[in-house]
């Protein structure tokens, strides 16, 4: 049992890191709205298919929340990160402050949500499916 | 518990989906940096520098003159001075403040080419600056090149230093 908990727990961590660079990039495209070459809501749509993806997956409600946690809560830093790559010593702790806290903001005010939604709606796409064909356990 | 084909089946649909993504936001972000890279790059790189300035009389009131030197190197998107900004002062005294519009879609240099432009421009001096300004010796010109720099979404305004000393008519009569 204990076994089969910490295999869970590593698959939904591997997970969370896997919607991590999704998350973050939505997030530093916003930040850099302006060199953005395409419409910026289209940043959004890696992250929100990241997180459909986690809810279709069916896993228990703990580790579909540690998944979100990960990849929301860490995505502010990484995206940092990615903004301040080119910006020169002189003004990295400027940039840094600005993009932290735009990253801020949008994970509380869109990210968030967005990620919620995202896994409720891959959560009822397999609810669905598995309405329609109940589980056999044949292999 | 062994694993029901539907589940295998949702499962690697849904590792599908998330590799999607992972790929997805990789591609956009290169194409993002390449562009955030190239407009920092760019700003750290442009420079503007006065060639000559000198302040003169003229038959109508006085006038600077200014050349100004403008070097960038190549950026993908086009970049237009807008307009050449500065102060004149000497020894803490303020000999105003000059604005040169440059004209309207004057392109520095064309996509992905670096620029170097030597622009002549003038201004007259308010009649209640050009009395201490011309008789006295060189005054400091400092202020920037208001640049246009045009990013996929929107016309940004970058600002580059300028300085320089501003020759004067000293020692001559009206």
């Amino acid at each position: 049992m204990n076994g089969r908990l910490r295999a869970d727990a590593l698959e939904s961590a591997a997970r969370g890191a896997a919607a991590l660079p999704a998350a973050a990039t939505a997030l530093a495209c916003l930040v850099l709205r302006d060199h953005v070459p395409c419409p910026p809501w289209i940043a959004f749509i890696p992250p929100a298919l990241a997180w459909a993806s986690i809810g279709l997956a069916g896993h228990s409600m703990e580790s579909l929340l540690m998944s979100l946690a990960l990849s929301v809560g860490l995505s502010p830093l990484l995206a940092t990160g990615m903004v301040l790559l080119p910006a020169g010593p002189h003004e990295a702790s400027m940039v840094a402050l600005i993009a932290f806290r735009q990253s801020i903001a949008a994970t509380i005010g869109i990210m968030t949500p967005l990620a919620l939604v995202s896994a409720w709606i891959g959560g009822a796409v397999r609810g669905l499916l598995d309405r329609a064909n109940p589980p056999t356990w044949n292999t | 518990m062994p694993m029901s084909r539907l589940d295998a089946r949702v499962r690697a649909i849904s590792h599908a989906v998330l590799a999607l993504a992972l790929v997805a936001s990789i591609v956009l972000w290169a194409m993002v940096q390449a562009t955030y890279s190239d407009y920092v790059e760019w700003t750290h790189g442009a420079r503007a520098e006065v060639v000559a300035a000198s302040a003169l009389w003229m038959p109508d009131g006085a006038e600077i003159a200014v050349e100004v030197l403008f070097t960038a190197p190549p950026v993908r998107f086009q970049t237009e001075i807008e307009s050449v900004q500065f102060n004149v002062r000497r020894t803490g005294v303020h000999y105003g403040f000059y604005n040169i519009p440059v004209p309207v879609g004057f392109v520095v240099a064309p996509r992905g080419e670096g620029a170097h432009a030597v622009l002549s421009l003038y201004a007259p001096i308010a009649p209640e600056n050009s009395g201490g300004l011309l008789v006295g010796p060189p005054a400091a010109m400092s202020g920037y090149v208001a640049m246009r720099v045009h990013l996929p979404h929107r016309k940004q305004i970058v600002r580059v230093a300028l300085e320089g000393d501003l020759s004067t008519a000293w020692g001559v009569r009206k």
